[in-house]
């Protein structure tokens, strides 16, 4: 699998990217008595940015080969370490769904009031951290944006927070930063790896595809890889620190640490872990795969339990991204595009969740589902509101909910048909917690004494939902705009999966030493049949 | 035995008016919704919008389907292609033949006049706008789950209508049992449309396709253990949807909705949808002879279970929807014998009579000042002629008396299950259900009287001053009474003719031949005489010996252990709540405080905490210093960036 770059001299990634510092450098300037200015900054610099990844956007081609604008600079020649960006479809996507929710993190930021342009810089600097992790092909870039993420995180709950914030914000930090510096260890590994075998030093994802790695060396180094992503994910049993970030995060915090955050470990297990270790990708798939059913049927069932409001989506989300991982695992078309899908999917109902519980946060300073009740009468737009995203999380048809998981389980009903009927609950559980907490807080008496005083939604915060209440319906009826832009980097990455399964490599794993794609040589005249075949059958159908 | 034949060749023409059926109901849903929050005053015009945009529906319906020519034509509209990946793709299709239109015709239909009842019977209520919205989106709903040209476009009527009666079963969302009513049917729902997507998954990895003109062409190129296992898959989604057991338990709940919606979407239309989903993939269940074995021996014990329950309600809504689930499960023997066009015909009567049945109740309930319990009734036929003469109708049809509408199509069943081979399990099993279907003929019969006897006849035993209602609420019942009597005795073999692509052709020669054959003749007799029997009786103990039933539980423990058992439904909501909601709720408690809290994270925190206590490093690393490290990291990589750049 050639890692084509597409490079284009005029940089649009990296400015993409740096473009949230000049907003870091504007909010500085404003004097820290008015709040009101320093806002006005931030949302200038956070829609900069939008607009430049929209830009990106309508300037991507959804047919063109390989990675697109890429930029390839020498960074630290003497190591060899370069500064490589490109995007394809699957970072284009992420790339937009993460400037918006920025933008809207930040125009709804009124509830901060304490340090509010440390706040607004260290939103600014995730965005930064973020973008990059999804534009970089290098992997010690990608690393330095990774690690570059987890700091304002890090600050984000610590600082503005609630009560028990230091001890969630620890919890995040050292569970993440352990997982990734097993991950660096890797890295290194495979960097040198690549000098024994071409002669120099790289840490390039497309030099990396040419690495020949032993079946053990390259299930160590997959397992590196896999645990930080699988905490990042995070993937069952990985995923203790995230309940417990996000009741503490402050609205922001939760909604881009849902939103975006949780896409990384996937999305670097798929544009990492299957380029450089098709075999463990196989090898491990099953394992996924389980985990990911476990994930689905078990955060269902705890977020059923919560009564904190917060604690409930926080549970949702292991349960929604337990199907993306099933769907990665699946390894065929259908479960990559879906889990894919679903990881936007999830980025829109999950933050829109995310900041509606923030508004009666801000309004009530309870989180708990018995201190609201009835609210359907007195706030009727955010009841409407609540409902909308309510049903994109249970993924009702024509919502965006619905499309990512049907192809998710149709995909892991190929790969196994007993985890898929098993994956399948999560439809009904989901129905039941999600639904149970609509009715805990929406339906019923309405206590007038206790919550009397609460206003519907303001113009700013219908702004807010706005966007993403267009995206439910307009991905819910017309997903195929995203799905065709999915689909060749999909189709790529299964291409190269293909004649790599484990049952091919029984002779290396009895012979250690020798190389296992050696062995599986003859495997791809079978890869060119089938993409041939892929060709033919598409053409069929256009 | 020409089954479900040649559809594929027949001619299908593109039709823009096709949109439209869908489309009105669904633009009346959005202006609706935006008038959420219109003045009091203007509050009246919601039903009248509301309903015009159901007629339209109707009136193109009407247009189309005059339209629909031999059994092999249909119409179709392909909106867009709504997904794909890899050899799926999913257009937003519509699609109408014979069978769709049949039933998009008693949803505009039986759906507009619902509408104009409504009008009256919610016309005191503040949110109607809201009310209507809902009511006209449940209709788009419908309409989309009767006219997909495949599984998904079904799928998402279906899930629609599940939302929509979520939302109108709790309507009135104040009182929290209505709510709770609300959430139990579209979680029991949900059971349901979990098994319908696996049954999706099988048929669509084995034949590559979801549209329904392609599938009937190649499932006979299913291997028949798949065939059966895609067969019961589906299935389970209409046992959820149609009610039947052991997923009925939120149709009787779901009377907290407001009458026209018990009558509209638990009646008429939407518990209907299983049947019709069967009916429309005939093809496939005709190879399954143990699904249909199965879907036989549900449909005839989900008949006789909700008739004893009947037996014992005294809340009209609850008597009308207990038998609502009896007469789905009479449809359901029907599709068990692969007589499909006789499992719709009885789709079709039912849709009538009840919608009738459920409406007059409700004329009932508001003359009666929201009163539903029967033992407050009595002698209303005096106070309110225009709906006891309903009501009579629509009793006389679904009880099964002569010439009725229900007479006939009930027959059509009992004939079929009568005559065709239903074998479970290397025993053939068809008569054991005809007998039941026949005994439970006779407890319909009965328990219908009852509540005809106890609602209009005797004397008055309420205490506030029963009044007729409005004409927007009695045209509707009056205007279904005429097809509730008449529609079987007219149309009948015309209809079964109509819809002979979707019967067994053995069954459908229709009465005129049938009236020959010396055994039909005989069951006729015998199904007539045991209706005449359950009406006469109930008539003999309700009319004329009033005091027989509590002299009959006074005297006799048995009788009064049964009088329990049915007045609390068998018990059956309380078994589930111990054996399948309890423990669920248990288990999730557990994985919550027990695996989740204190194993994993007790884990996780354990291994900090002896870290922390044990290395002196590892503990400055893990307190102290993690900002700074973080500082200089961050630092670092801000210096990296600025170094890149400037160089």
């Amino acid at each position: 699998m050639p890692i084509e770059l597409q490079i284009e001299g005029s940089r649009l990634l990296t400015l993409t990217m740096l473009s949230p510092l000049l907003g870091v450098l504007l909010v500085g300037l404003v004097p820290a008595t008015q709040p009101g200015r320093a806002r006005g900054a931030a949302i200038l610099s956070a829609s900069i940015t939008f607009l430049l990844s929209f830009n990106v956007l309508s300037r991507f081609v959804t047919h063109g080969r390989g990675f697109q604008f890429a930029e390839r600079v020498e960074w630290l020649p003497a190591l060899g370490i370069d500064y490589i960006l490109g995007i394809d479809g699957i970072s284009l996507w992420l790339i937009v769904l993460t400037t918006l929710l920025t933008l809207l993190v930040v125009i709804a930021s009124t509830s901060i009031h304490e340090k509010l342009r440390a706040y607004l810089a260290s939103m600014l600097f995730l965005e930064v951290g973020m973008l990059g992790a999804f534009m970089a092909l290098d992997a010690l870039t990608f690393y330095v944006f990774w690690e570059l993420m987890l700091v304002p995180m890090y600050f984000l709950i610590g600082i503005w927070g609630g009560s028990r914030r230091i001890y969630a914000a620890l919890k995040f930090f050292l569970y993440t930063a352990f997982g990734s510096l097993l991950m660096l260890v890797a890295i290194v590994y495979l960097a040198f790896a690549h000098q024994d075998q071409f002669g120099e030093v790289s840490f390039f994802l497309g030099d990396w595809v040419n690495l020949q790695l032993s079946v053990r060396e390259e299930l160590l180094l997959f397992s590196a890889f896999a645990l930080a992503f699988a905490i990042k994910v995070p993937v069952f049993p990985f995923h203790t620190w995230l309940p417990d970030a996000h009741v503490e995060a402050p609205t922001g915090g939760s909604v881009i640490l849902a939103g975006v955050l949780l896409k990384m470990g996937l999305y670097g297990l798929i544009r990492f872990g299957i380029p450089v270790f098709p075999f463990a990708t196989h090898a491990a798939a099953p394992t996924f795969a389980v985990l990911g059913v476990i994930g689905i049927v078990f955060g269902a069932l705890v977020a059923w339990m919560q009564t904190d409001i917060k604690k409930l989506v926080a549970y949702s989300s292991v349960s929604h991204l337990g199907f993306c991982v099933l769907g990665y695992a699946a390894i065929n078309i259908q479960g990559m595009q879906g889990s894919i899908l679903q990881m936007l999917n999830h980025g829109v109902s999950t933050a829109a969740l995310f900041f509606l519980v923030g508004v009666v946060y801000d309004r009530k300073h309870t989180r708990l589902c018995a201190d609201y009740g009835g609210l359907a009468r007195k706030t009727p737009v955010f009841a409407f509101v609540f409902l909308v995203f309510t049903l994109s999380s249970v993924g009702l048809p024509l919502t965006n909910g619905f499309v990512g998981e049907f192809l998710i389980l149709l995909g892991s009903f190929q790969f196994s048909p007993v985890l898929a009927a098993v994956a399948v609950t999560g439809v009904i559980f989901g129905a039941m917690y999600m639904l149970s907490l609509y009715r805990r807080i929406m339906f019923g008496p309405f206590d007038e004494a206790k919550n009397g005083d609460l206003t519907d939604l303001t113009m700013r915060e219908r702004l807010v939902f706005a966007p993403l209440f267009a995206l439910v319906f307009v991905i819910g009826l017309y997903p195929q705009f995203i799905l065709d832009d999915i689909a060749p980097p999909s189709r790529r990455l299964l291409e190269h999966l293909r004649g790599k399964e484990p049952a091919q490599a029984p002779a290396a794993l009895e012979d250690g030493v020798q190389s296992a794609r050696s062995v599986t040589a003859p495997a791809d005249t079978d890869t060119v049949d089938y993409a041939i075949r892929v060709r033919t059958e598409e053409g069929v159908q256009g | 035995m020409n089954i479900l034949g040649s559809t594929l060749t027949g001619q299908v023409t593109e039709n823009l008016l096709l949109v439209l059926i869908p489309l009105f109901p669904l633009v009346g849903a959005a202006l609706l919704g935006v008038a959420v929050g219109i003045r009091e005053d203007r509050r009246w015009q919601a039903g009248w919008a509301a309903t015009l945009f159901a007629v339209c529906s109707f009136v193109v319906t009407v247009k189309l389907f005059l339209g629909i020519g031999d059994a092999q034509e249909a119409f179709r509209y392909t909106a867009w292609r709504w997904f794909e990946s890899g050899q799926l793709s999913v257009a937003l299709a519509l699609r109408m033949d014979r069978l769709a239109g049949v039933m998009t015709l008693v949803v505009t239909g039986v759906g507009s006049l619902i509408h104009l009842y409504a009008i009256g019977y919610m016309h005191e209520d503040e949110s109607r706008p809201r009310f209507f919205c809902y009511l006209n989106l449940f209709l788009f709903a419908m309409l989309l789950l009767v006219l997909g040209e495949n599984l998904l476009v079904m799928f998402v009527g279906w899930e629609g209508v599940g939302l929509c009666s979520y939302l109108l079963i709790g309507f009135w969302y104040r009182e929290m049992p209505n709510a709770d009513a609300g959430q139990k049917a579209f979680v029991v729902n949900r059971i349901g449309d979990a098994g319908f997507l696996l049954g999706i998954f099988v048929l669509f990895w084995n034949l590559g396709t979801v549209s329904f003109p392609e599938l009937q062409g190649l499932v006979g190129q299913l291997p028949p253990y798949l065939a059966e296992t895609a067969a019961l898959l589906l299935f389970v989604g209409a046992v959820g949807k149609s009610a039947q057991i052991p997923l009925f338990v939120w149709l009787p709940d779901a009377m907290a909705g407001p009458t026209p919606v018990s009558a509209l979407i638990h009646a008429a239309t939407m518990v209907t949808a299983g049947v019709y989903m069967v009916t429309r993939l005939g093809a496939l269940y005709v190879l399954a002879p143990t699904a249909l074995a199965v879907i036989a021996v549900v449909g005839t014990a989900t008949a006789l279970l909700a008739a004893t329950i009947a037996l014992a309600q005294n809340d009209i809504k609850k008597v009308l929807a207990y038998s609502t689930v009896s007469q789905l499960g009479y449809m359901f023997m029907a599709l068990g014998a692969a007589a499909f066009s006789n499992g719709i015909y009885h789709v079709v009567t039912h849709a009538f009579f009840k919608a009738c049945l459920f409406m007059a109740a409700g004329s009932v309930i508001v003359g009666c000042h929201h009163e539903q319990d029967m033992r407050h009734y009595g002698g209303l036929r005096k106070s309110m002629p225009l709906t006891f003469l309903a009501y009579l109708a629509a009793t006389y049809a679904i009880t099964g008396l002569p010439f009725g509408a229900g007479f006939f199509s009930k027959d059509a069943i009992l004939w079929a299950v009568y005559s065709h081979e239903i074998v479970l399990f290397g025993t053939p099993i068809n008569r054991v259900l005809w007998g039941v279907g026949l005994f439970t003929a006779f407890l319909t019969a009965f328990y219908m009287t009852r509540s005809l006897m106890m609602t209009f006849f005797g004397e008055y035993r309420g205490h506030e001053h029963p009044h007729e209602s409005p004409w927007t609420m009695t045209t509707p019942i009056l205007i279904l009474a005429v097809p509730s009597l008449a529609f079987g005795f007219l149309f009948g073999e015309e209809f079964l003719h109509f819809l002979a692509a979707w019967g067994r052709e053995d069954l459908n020669v229709g009465h005129a031949v049938l009236a020959e054959n010396a055994t039909y003749h005989l069951l006729e007799m015998i199904s007539m005489g045991i209706a005449v029997a359950g009406v006469a009786l109930a008539a003999f103990i309700y009319g004329l010996q009033p005091r027989l039933v509590d002299s009959l539980l006074r005297a006799a423990a048995v009788c009064r252990g049964v009088h329990r058992a049915l007045l609390n439904k068998w018990w059956i909501d309380e078994l589930y709540d111990a054996l399948i909601v309890a423990p669920l709720r248990k288990v999730s408690a557990v994985l919550f405080s027990v695996l989740d809290r204190a194993l994993i994270d007790g884990t996780v925190n354990g291994t900090a905490l002896f870290m922390a206590a044990n290395g002196e490093i590892v503990r400055r690393m893990h307190t102290g210093r993690v900002s700074s490290y973080a500082m200089v990291l961050f630092a670092g990589t801000i210096a990296a960036i600025i170094f890149w750049i400037v160089l």
